[in-house]
């Protein structure tokens, strides 16, 4: 038997149940009668074993840190949460004046609205999700999975981190964080920071510079919020 | 938080979404298995937050690996279930290993159905595997990358190539030069 890269790629592929019916069975006959092949499958499939665990591990851990980040980000709402004051009863004449003033608010904030475009929490709010677009899968049967890069992991943590601190209305905060991700990753969740900055700025009723951070995005047909974005920049016109 | 399982009410859905390494599937899975493995083990033994973690995460990665290998098929166990039988099977071992001289009680539920293989030869596999993990941070970053595209991803050569910025041709080459540094650890 000669290792060569042909009979590595068919180890492989009958490892990972790559074969079909009659390749796999053809193939286990010949392990079966060749004493130095059946050896090598052995050793490949422990390398491949050991390859696996590690990547695995690895991506349960991520999984791991993201919930932990998610559980972090809980746990801060519910402690920066404000009681409700009870309600007051209001003096009837008051309560006319009340009234009056809130037609008049929102006769004012409908001329606001309709002469300088949709609100920027409108468009925050349509437009946030807590659940970020994951890497795309190749999803090839033939396939399996992604490898996940450890810069990777710690990017994806820092943008569940940001992206809690986002629901907890500390957006400065979870903005500069992004902008970092944005600025120093190159891989998907650096565009993900990207989408995310974006809407922090629109949750900071910063209209210019969400148009700004925009626009690279539109310009990458690539771009995993590619659409979102085209979308995003005819609302804000 | 949205719930990572509001999709995965069907075992078999979530299992087929796991063979297509769906992230979301992934994180249902741990979600699930944390809720009922730590709980258990904190009432059963005196392991540490961070050791059952740590523990829970191998007993999913062998589970996934047995998922993608054909050897766990659903036949009435459900994912969660199974991954409990291994996680319990893992804090035995690790409590063993640390020489504690008061077993953990058994259970004989669990006990019964060892989804792992305790013999010699799986120890002599065990003891090579890890010999191998440990000699992977050794590989330099393009050959880990090509290893990785190759046994996790089944990925060829063509795209490997891609992937490292060189020619189908080098990437074989290399390639080959790897695996054969890490089939030493084996020989």
């Amino acid at each position: 038997m000669k290792l060569d890269n042909d009979l590595l790629t068919q180890l492989n592929n009958y490892l990972d149940h790559k074969l079909t019916a009659d390749e796999r069975q053809a193939f286990a006959q010949q392990i079966a009668t060749d004493a130095a092949l059946s050896e090598e499958v052995n050793r490949q499939s422990i390398i491949r074993e050991a390859v696996l665990r590690k990547e695995y591990k690895a991506l349960f851990k991520q999984i791991h840190d993201e919930l932990a980040a998610q559980e972090e980000g809980r746990v801060m709402r519910e402690t920066t949460a404000q009681p409700e004051t009870p309600g007051r009863v209001l003096p009837l004449r008051r309560y006319y004046w009340a009234m009056a003033a809130s037609v008049t608010l929102l006769l004012g904030l409908g001329w606001f609205f309709f002469g300088k475009g949709p609100d920027t929490a409108q468009l925050y709010a349509a437009h946030f999700s807590t659940q970020p677009k994951q890497p795309s899968r190749v999803i090839d049967p033939e396939i399996m999975g992604s490898p996940r890069q450890p810069a990777q992991q710690i990017d994806s943590v820092q943008v569940a981190k940001a992206i809690e601190l986002l629901k907890v209305d500390n957006t400065s905060q979870a903005a500069e964080s992004l902008r970092k991700v944005a600025r120093e990753s190159g891989n998907h969740w650096g565009r993900v920071a990207e989408w995310y900055l974006v809407l922090a700025y629109l949750k900071a009723n910063d209209r210019n510079e969400a148009h700004k951070q925009l626009q690279p995005i539109i310009q990458d047909t690539n771009h995993p919020y590619y659409p979102e974005a085209i979308t995003l920049q005819n609302e804000l016109k | 938080m949205i719930n990572p399982c509001q999709n995965f009410t069907d075992t078999a859905y979530l299992l087929q979404s796991l063979i297509q390494e769906d992230h979301v599937a992934f994180t249902c899975l741990y979600k699930r298995c944390q809720q009922i493995c730590l709980p258990y083990a904190s009432t059963h033994t005196q392991l540490n937050k961070e050791i059952q973690e740590d523990l829970l995460q191998d007993a999913l990665t062998e589970f996934t690996i047995q998922l993608r290998d054909h050897r766990y098929t659903y036949q009435g166990v459900p994912p969660e279930q199974y991954v409990k039988r291994v996680f319990w099977y893992k804090c035995v071992d690790y409590w063993r290993k640390h020489g504690h001289l008061k077993p953990l009680p058994d259970d004989e539920e669990l006990l019964e159905n060892w989804p792992i293989d305790d013999s010699e030869e799986a120890a002599e596999r065990e003891s090579m595997i890890n010999r191998i993990i440990q000699s992977l941070v050794r590989l330099d970053e393009k050959c880990l990358k090509l290893v990785r595209l190759f046994y996790y991803q089944n990925k060829p050569l063509s795209e490997c190539g891609q992937e490292l910025g060189i020619t189908a041709e080098s990437a074989k080459v290399k390639r080959f030069r790897c695996i054969e540094k890490l089939r030493n650890f084996v020989l």
